[in-house]
């Protein structure tokens, strides 16, 4: 995945800033990787993951809680009459198959549409893409080629510098 | 000239909706646009004719069932009825199928054929997913009991509701005269089963305690709601199967049956009506059109007059030749348009045989032929595209050949039976 870092935020030209400013380098799993791989990165405070192919070309991009729903038997999406008749034996268990599990099983044919924004996007266009698409992580394209991604805490240290004041 | 035309509209409509290459409700509103601008058809007879204009009865019944199903749906009471049936079986794999069997033909006769699949497939899969089933070949069990149990009654299959507009027929009448013989098929179908599916159901490694475990009544999100809706669900059946007291047409039972749904529950409009397949209805309203010009331009009298002149107006005849070309051309494209344009043909053929007209034998071979034709392929009918879909989304794809293998002697078979039944009974 490329790496792009993004300079600190400059208060006084906070209007001149674009998504490009705030790219970095994103946590990235592939389709072959284990849906429980997935999910370590989870554990270590990343909000998503990009998941690319075999040539690294990017597929989609996953919030934390779609990493997690990996985990869950497909037939339970959209189905919370089932997922509340599921026996306590069974519930603590869900995630057992997760090792052997793929990304690229997991996902199957329900790859989300990636969650992107263009490089030279504005902060209140990338801030508008992450509550639209309900995403904690953006992939950044430009070109129609993914550079990076933005986290949604790097964003909301650019809005909301240290003493919290905002902009 | 015109008429020709229009034969060369329907043809191109059903090439597309056979081929896929647009979307369906693209070709049948195609279809009906070009018929109005060319003027074959005017906006009173696309509009406000009863012989050639769209079935508005058939989409407010349609319409009225799908927000019934949307209120009820949430309630969990379809995961509950399958549990509760599939523990009954007790981790044995023929009875766990017989059971979802069972609980998919008898919601299908009350919802429509897609939307009992759709319920019962995470289910299904679940279920196979903890006694070690192969889910293909249950998923394909499924929708040839969906197809067969949704033959029953008037509101089971789409292509019943609109024999049934046409043809004037009532709720009771299709539960006296498709009612027995669809027990007789299912019967037939559910002890063909045990060999038809014998392979998948030796792959079980599961116990009974891995279904036992599982907790219906979990699934039940809304008591309160499920209770009213139920009672709602009832007095819905009242009124079809009491039109002969009430005088109320079906459409209008089931849209007051949708009203008092809608005023019992909670959920704002954003939920029930996400049940409603507007593309469903648009799709019908289109294709009512296309054949209501073929109606008008008297493709559907000529067509007729050679049915007669083949069968020589004997009635056996044209019983068995209304249900065996229904049951063939049925098991390749979709059923619906092919209803739409048999029932002013068989209208019509009724109109020229009168012994015909002595006990609507031919509409009852046209209904049997169309919705039991559909169980041979997997493009028979829309129920079996549903599936496929799924079982593809959840990773187990299924091919053309391996649903074939079982569609096609569950069709034959069913088909077969009806034929003596036919013709011992309206011949």
């Amino acid at each position: 995945m490329l790496l792009r870092v993004g300079a600190r935020p400059d208060l006084d030209n906070l209007d001149a800033m674009r998504a490009r400013d705030l790219v970095e380098t994103a946590p990235t799993v592939t389709l072959d990787d284990s849906v429980a791989d997935a999910l370590q990165l989870m554990k270590g405070g990343a909000p998503g993951v990009v998941v690319v192919d075999a040539e690294g070309a990017a597929v989609t991009v996953l919030a934390a809680t779609q990493v997690l729903g990996l985990a869950l038997p497909g037939y339970l999406h959209g189905q919370p009459g089932l997922v509340r008749a599921w026996d306590e034996a069974h519930a603590d268990r869900f995630a057992a198959t997760t090792q052997t599990l793929t990304v690229g099983q997991a996902l199957g044919e329900r790859r989300p549409p990636m969650s992107v924004v263009n490089d030279d996007d504005t902060l209140i266009e990338v801030a508008f893409a992450m509550c639209e698409q309900h995403a904690p992580l953006l992939a950044v394209v430009k070109g129609g080629v993914v550079v990076g991604a933005i986290r949604l805490r790097v964003l909301l240290e650019t809005l909301l510098p240290g003493d919290g004041q905002t902009a | 000239m015109t008429a020709w035309f229009v034969i060369a509209v329907f043809v191109g409509v059903y090439f597309l909706l056979a081929t896929e290459r647009v979307h369906r409700v693209a070709a049948a509103l195609g279809g009906a646009i070009i018929v109005l601008i060319t003027g074959v058809m005017s906006t009173d007879d696309a509009f406000f004719s009863r012989e050639t204009g769209v079935a508005w009865d058939v989409l407010a019944l349609l319409l009225a069932m799908m927000v019934i199903v949307g209120v009820l749906r949430p309630t969990g009471v379809f995961e509950y009825l399958a549990i509760w049936a599939v523990k009954r079986g007790r981790g044995q794999p023929y009875r766990v199928m017989v059971l979802l069997l069972l609980v998919t033909a008898v919601t299908s006769a009350l919802l429509d054929n897609v939307t009992t699949v759709v319920l019962i497939a995470p289910v299904t899969l679940l279920v196979c997913d903890r006694i070690g089933l192969k889910p293909a070949p249950i998923l394909i069990a499924e929708v040839l009991a969906s197809n067969i149990g949704g033959a029953a009654t008037l509101v089971g299959d789409p292509p019943n509701i609109i024999i049934a507009s046409k043809a004037g027929l009532t709720f009771n009448d299709f539960l006296v005269h498709m009612g027995p013989i669809i027990v007789v098929i299912l019967a037939f179908f559910i002890f063909l089963s045990r060999w038809l599916f014998r392979s998948a159901l030796s792959t079980a490694t599961g116990t009974t305690e891995d279904l036992d475990e599982l907790d219906e009544k979990a699934a039940i999100s809304d008591p309160v709601l499920l209770r009213r809706s139920l009672v709602v669900l009832a007095l819905v059946l009242i009124g079809f199967v009491g039109h002969g007291v009430f005088h109320t047409e079906p459409a209008v039972v089931a849209m007051g049956g949708a009203a008092l749904m809608v005023l019992i529950t909670r959920a704002g409009p954003t939920s029930y009506l996400e049940a409603v397949e507007w593309e469903t209805l648009a799709f019908f309203a289109g294709i009512f059109i296309v054949i209501g010009a073929l109606v008008k331009t008297g493709v559907i009298n000529t067509l007729a007059d050679e049915v007669v002149k083949a069968t020589g107006g004997n009635v056996a005849a044209t019983l068995v030749t209304v249900l065996i070309a229904s049951a063939i051309i049925s098991a390749f494209v979709d059923n619906i348009p092919y209803v739409v344009a048999m029932t002013p043909l068989v209208a019509e053929l009724i109109a020229q045989t009168p012994a015909l007209a002595a006990n609507d034998g031919v509409w009852w071979s046209l209904a049997l032929g169309a919705d039991l034709g559909g169980n041979a392929t997997a493009v028979g009918a829309s129920a079996n595209i549903v599936v496929i879909g799924l079982a593809r989304q959840y990773g187990y794809p299924i091919t053309f050949r391996e649903f074939a293998k079982y569609g096609v002697p569950v069709a034959l078979g069913s088909i077969l039976l009806c034929v003596p039944y036919v013709l011992l009974r309206y011949a």
